[in-house]
């Protein structure tokens, strides 16, 4: 996808400049026809089967270009380089097949502090034939999103204290979205949202706990991460953040290795439980420690009522961990 | 154990349409295709979650790490993890024979239940590394000094590159089945009219039974593929006459494109159980398990066809179980050539033949061709050679289902000289 890394570049270049402190009040809508091949490549790389229902997580990268769009836009707060995707909640309200026309919006909200920058969620809803089918939340951290801001930090520094200064002024989060629903049968999913904007919004509410992992027992499978998988990840779903292209790549953000893009290891997890999997169901996806390529991870799983429990681990510590709660079929509680 | 035999049922079936090779399941491997036909049939029958008594499903061209394909197939599916899986491989017989393989353990009271499946792909069939480029890389790996390894590394040669590419040819003999199957057609004299003929009539009938619906409860769409891509339902004799034949030589050759059934990919899974099972879930039993059988011939240093093996397992079975070949009401004769099925025939109805290749003082003789795959066969829905048994024992069940009574008969032939035969009867 060359346009996709054509914006990431223009979005390095202009990194440095100025840029909006308030999210783009604007949502990008585009019906996405489901192409088979691009779709049979994404399964084989994520080790789903190649079929008629899109894998859980595909709708995910038929978002990501117009989120891609928006983050690299001049207005947009944070620097799309180097973004860490730090949580992701899809809801899939029930099957999808590729035959039918999806259409997807995307907009982002919550842009917030964050004890290591900043983060925002990208929000993406996929409709087919207006029924709402899928929802995604990806929360995105910008390290040290001063850095770029004020061209100032360097842009290796990882870690930078909380109090640091130099970053745009934050909105304590803002509201830019109410109506907010609550997946009836879904437990607590993470609030949902309309992309309508109304004023005096409510304050948001704070993201459920993320999900717990299993720290120990067999594992029901051990992965060897090879050190391309970012890189096939990233020409499948046009994820191209430098982060999980190259080890030097990786470095400039300070990583020491490239790193493996979270919604591989999410789409990996989850597609070991194909077979098992109710027709319906929220997956919460908390990312721990990045995946440094190559590696050597464990996968736990453990039934829990009608969900399961997800973990991703390695000797580096935590990857993933992630809750998978059935819902009713079409339980959109959402407009 | 029970000390009494029981006839298996045939429950149902389900396939995935077949696709021409390369065609639009060009990117599905063996593995994505059984599963997806298991879910199939797992959500026709209300098989999610259950654990079946087995389930029997091979390939013929497997990949080295297709090795237990069927067990991993049952493992991405939604039938209970807790269902055992084996993979069985007899060439163009292995959908049949996994059939006959669970009906026989249904039958001595082993298992209750279970799934005969078959499944091939001709555009992702294994390309193996160059044979001699094999053992270099055997031997670096036996090597265990840095003298061993270069020694071993000095064996490369440029010409290594070539991959092994599976050919559709016998290993003995080297020629490919088509060429096989043109010398039977010329021994027993089949007209390129009557394979034409044959032929159109597999289209016509096959295009026929998906226009009255006859497949919606067999066939599931995949890959937005919803009817087998190779039916033709507009080709007639006329058209099938203008094509150049493409086995056989000179004056002789009579066999084309269109009447040998084209390199496919699909996948078909028949499930089967007892009778009590059957009524426990309240399925419907379409037809039973009467008898089965296989033959071998003799095609290398013999006098036999390759594709022969089934003239001789027919009447062997017919004996058995007290038959003459007029006694059905279908025949499923698996159409891998037209010429098969007509060279066949007439190796049946040859009294010199009955008599000294078949041991027999008069020939089967012949059969009602009204009867003979009424609603198509192989050469109109394609061949991924082991799931072509499933389709057949699904679709004659249904069938005799339809009827109501009857029996009826499957014959397929198979690479390396052998053939499977079976006999249903209606429930």
């Amino acid at each position: 996808m060359p346009s996709l890394a054509r914006l990431y570049v223009k979005a390095a270049l202009g990194a440095a400049g100025r840029r909006g402190r308030d999210l783009p009040a604007v949502e990008r809508a585009r019906e996405v026809p489901v192409d088979r091949v691009h779709l049979a490549e994404y399964a084989r790389l994520c080790g789903f089967p190649v079929g008629d229902a899109l894998p859980v997580t595909y709708a995910h990268v038929l978002a990501f270009p117009l989120q891609v769009e928006l983050m690299a836009g001049r207005d947009f707060p944070l620097p799309l380089p180097g973004l860490v995707h730090v949580r992701n909640t899809i809801t899939a309200h029930r099957p999808v097949d590729a035959r039918e026309r999806l259409t997807v919006r995307v907009h982002a909200e919550r842009l917030a502090a964050h004890p290591r920058g900043a983060q925002v969620d990208l929000v993406a809803e996929v409709t087919a034939g207006g029924e709402p089918v899928w929802h995604g939340r990806s929360t995105y951290l910008a390290r040290g999103a001063t850095a770029s801001a004020a061209g100032a930090q360097p842009a290796a520094r990882a870690h930078p204290p909380p109090s640091q200064g130099g970053r745009p002024r934050l909105q304590p989060i803002r509201t830019r979205a109410a109506d907010r629903v609550v997946g009836e049968s879904c437990g607590q999913p993470r609030a949902m949202w309309t992309t309508r904007r109304v004023r005096n919004a409510e304050p948001d509410p704070p993201d459920p706990p993320a999900p717990s992992g299993i720290e120990s027992g067999p594992p029901a499978a051990t992965w060897r991460v090879a050190a391309d998988t970012g890189r096939r990840y990233a020409h499948v779903s046009g994820d191209v953040n430098p982060i999980h292209l190259h080890p030097l790549t990786a470095r400039a953000f300070g990583f020491p290795r490239a790193i493996a893009h979270g919604m591989w290891t999410a789409a990996r997890a989850v597609a070991s439980l194909q077979g098992r999997l109710p027709a319906a169901f929220a997956y919460d996806v908390a990312f721990g420690r990045p995946l440094l390529l190559p590696s050597t991870v464990e996968l736990r799983t453990r039934r829990d009522g009608g969900g399961w429990t997800l973990d991703v681990r390695s000797a580096n510590g935590p990857h993933m961990a992630a809750a998978i709660r059935p819902c009713r079929i079409g339980a959109a509680g959402w407009p | 154990m029970p000390d009494t035999r029981r006839k298996a049922a045939v429950i149902g079936g389900n396939r995935i349409p077949f696709a021409r090779a390369n065609g639009a399941y060009a990117r599905a491997s063996n593995l994505d295709m059984l599963t997806a036909t298991l879910d199939g049939l797992a959500a026709r029958f209300g098989l999610a979650g259950e654990r079946l008594g087995e389930v029997a499903g091979g390939a013929v061209l497997k990949h080295s790490r297709d090795r237990d394909l069927t067990r991993e197939a049952v493992l991405g599916s939604t039938l209970s993890p807790y269902t055992p899986a084996y993979d069985v491989q007899q060439a163009c017989g292995t959908g049949l024979e996994t059939a006959v393989l669970v009906a026989n353990k249904i039958a001595l009271g082993q298992i209750e239940s279970g799934i005969a499946a078959g499944v091939d792909t001709a555009s992702d069939a294994p390309v193996a590394l160059n044979d001699d480029l094999r053992r270099v890389l055997m031997q670096l790996n036996a090597a265990r000094t840095l003298g061993a390894r270069l020694k071993a590394l000095s064996g490369l040669r440029p010409g290594q590159i070539v991959p092994e590419v599976p050919r559709n040819a016998e290993p003995r003999t080297g020629l490919s089945m088509g060429e096989h199957a043109a010398i039977t057609a010329v021994e027993w004299n089949v007209t390129r009219e009557e394979q034409d003929e044959l032929a159109a009539a597999s289209h016509r009938n096959l295009a026929a039974a998906y226009d009255r619906g006859f497949f919606d409860d067999l066939v599931t769409p995949f890959l937005g593929l919803p009817r087998d891509q190779n039916l033709r339902p507009d080709t007639s004799v006329e058209k099938l006459a203008k094509l150049r034949p493409v086995f056989g030589r000179g004056e002789s050759a009579t066999m084309t494109a269109g009447n040998s059934t084209p390199l496919t990919d699909g996948a078909s899974a028949v499930l089967l159980g007892s009778d009590e099972w059957a009524a426990e879930r309240r399925l419907p039993v379409l037809a039973h398990v009467v008898d089965a059988g296989t033959a071998a011939v003799d095609f290398v240093h013999g006098m036999d066809g390759l594709l022969t093996a089934p003239v001789y397992a027919v009447p062997r079975l017919l004996e058995r179980n007290g038959l003459t070949l007029q006694d059905f009401d279908f025949y499923e004769i698996h159409e891998a050539f037209a010429s098969t099925v007509l060279a066949t025939l007439a190796m049946w109805e040859d009294p010199g033949f009955a008599k000294e290749r078949l041991g027999l003082d008069a020939p089967p003789g012949a059969i009602d061709r009204a009867k003979l795959n009424v609603v198509g066969s192989s050469l109109a829905t394609g061949h991924p050679f082991a799931a072509t048994g499933g389709r057949i024992v699904a679709t004659l069940a249904k069938l005799l289902h339809e009827k109501g009574d009857g029996r009826g008969l499957i014959s397929i032939c198979a690479a390396g000289g052998q053939g499977v035969v079976a006999i249903l009867e209606a429930a």
